[in-house]
């Protein structure tokens, strides 16, 4: 038997929390996912999928191994795709564990409000992903400088210098136009969701709430910007549907993951 | 699904990435932390760990690499070796700033 750890509730088995959820669910199965079985527990409205799990099996080495946790990724995913059926879910992040039944549910109880609130503004909608690559378009004047620059006065370390300036408000220029772009891109498409953002790292990313009766009208209206005529030269990635992983940020962040 | 504008280059291309996936479930989601607490490594190196496991075409048969539904995610076994050792690469990078990051704290 494992020695008792310091943490509280100590024993070899503790409870992974996949997600909260309103209404019905149909699992496939409550037999073994990444523990002893999926087991639901019922708050009032409010359903919380949970499983005991081995304590061992997210130690600090488990975590840092990278075939080991994509199969407990994997499974992770397929419980909140699962719960999708639902009428509105709350993912939890991946590995989100508790000593006991008990404590998970005075820690729900603690935020529920925030939860309810949170319920209810992801319920029958889910989440997209949109990614754009605006393609360099081809410079006016690839020799770059202003007139004179190459003349026989100048001499070579000035015109470089000459060149490489033009180049780098070349560029700027092309930047400006790109983060243009994606900012009428993204905002007509926020007119047809009920909630985005954009996603941090380069201003190319964003993601939208959709109502799911809405999911065709919102593909559409991808497709439609990209026909236009107007983005010529802008890729658009889009990805979905995923249960709305994004819009759970309200929350506050709590101190507990290292 | 793929659409094409009038000069046939692709313009609107559904598909989701094992990255869309990883930056989903590993760094959003309701945080509300147990009373038991997880340290999970960088992300960025993790998603490369992970695509190199992938990449490895002994390995994704291993592993059914198939397990993401066909609709949603593109499988990205198969990648040549330059795309490996650029990975490789990568991670050896993110392991000597997260070393440093130690040393200095």
């Amino acid at each position: 038997m494992t020695p008792a750890s310091t943490e509280s509730g100590a024993g070899p088995l503790c409870i992974y929390l996949y997600c909260l959820y309103r209404g019905e669910v149909a699992w496939s199965t409550t037999g073994a996912r990444l523990g002893g079985g999926l087991i639901v527990v019922q708050e009032g409205e409010v359903t919380a999928a949970v499983e005991p799990v081995m304590r061992a099996e997210f130690s600090d080495e488990k975590l840092a191994d990278p075939k080991g946790i994509l199969d407990k990724l994997k499974v992770h995913e397929e419980v909140i795709e699962e719960a999708m059926g639902a009428d509105s879910v709350l993912p939890f992040r991946f590995a989100t564990l508790f000593s006991s039944v008990s404590v998970l549910k005075s820690r729900l109880a603690e935020h529920r409000a925030q939860l309810e609130k949170t319920l209810d503004h992801l319920g029958h909608r889910e989440e997209w992903g949109v990614e754009l690559t605006v393609k360099p378009s081809a410079p006016a004047n690839p020799s770059g400088g202003p007139a004179g620059a190459s003349g026989p006065s100048a001499s070579p370390g000035a015109s470089f210098l000459r060149a490489k300036s033009a180049a780098w408000e070349r560029r700027q220029d092309r930047r400006e136009e790109a983060a243009a772009l994606t900012d009428r891109v993204f905002r007509a498409l926020a007119q047809e969701s009920a909630d985005s953002r954009t996603v941090s790292g380069g201003g190319n990313k964003a993601v939208f709430l959709v109502p799911r009766d809405r999911r065709q009208a919102f593909r559409s209206a991808v497709h439609r910007l990209a026909d236009s005529g107007t983005f010529d030269g802008v890729q658009f990635r889009v990805t979905g549907p995923w249960p709305a992983y994004h819009f759970c940020e309200q929350f506050p962040m709590e101190v507990g993951r290292g | 699904m793929t659409q094409r504008n009038q000069r046939g280059m692709k313009t609107v291309c559904e598909s989701s990435t094992l990255g869309d996936l990883l930056e989903r479930i590993l760094d959003k989601g309701i945080v509300i932390s147990g009373d038991i607490k997880v340290k999970l490594v960088d992300i960025e190196l993790l998603t490369i760990q992970i695509r190199l496991v992938i990449c490895s075409v002994d390995k994704a048969r291993e592993i059914g690499i198939d397990w993401w539904s066909k609709d949603k995610v593109s499988g990205e076994a198969g990648k040549d070796m330059l795309e490996m050792e650029r990975l490789r690469l990568r991670i050896k990078k993110l392991e000597q700033s997260a070393l440093r990051k130690e040393v200095v704290a």
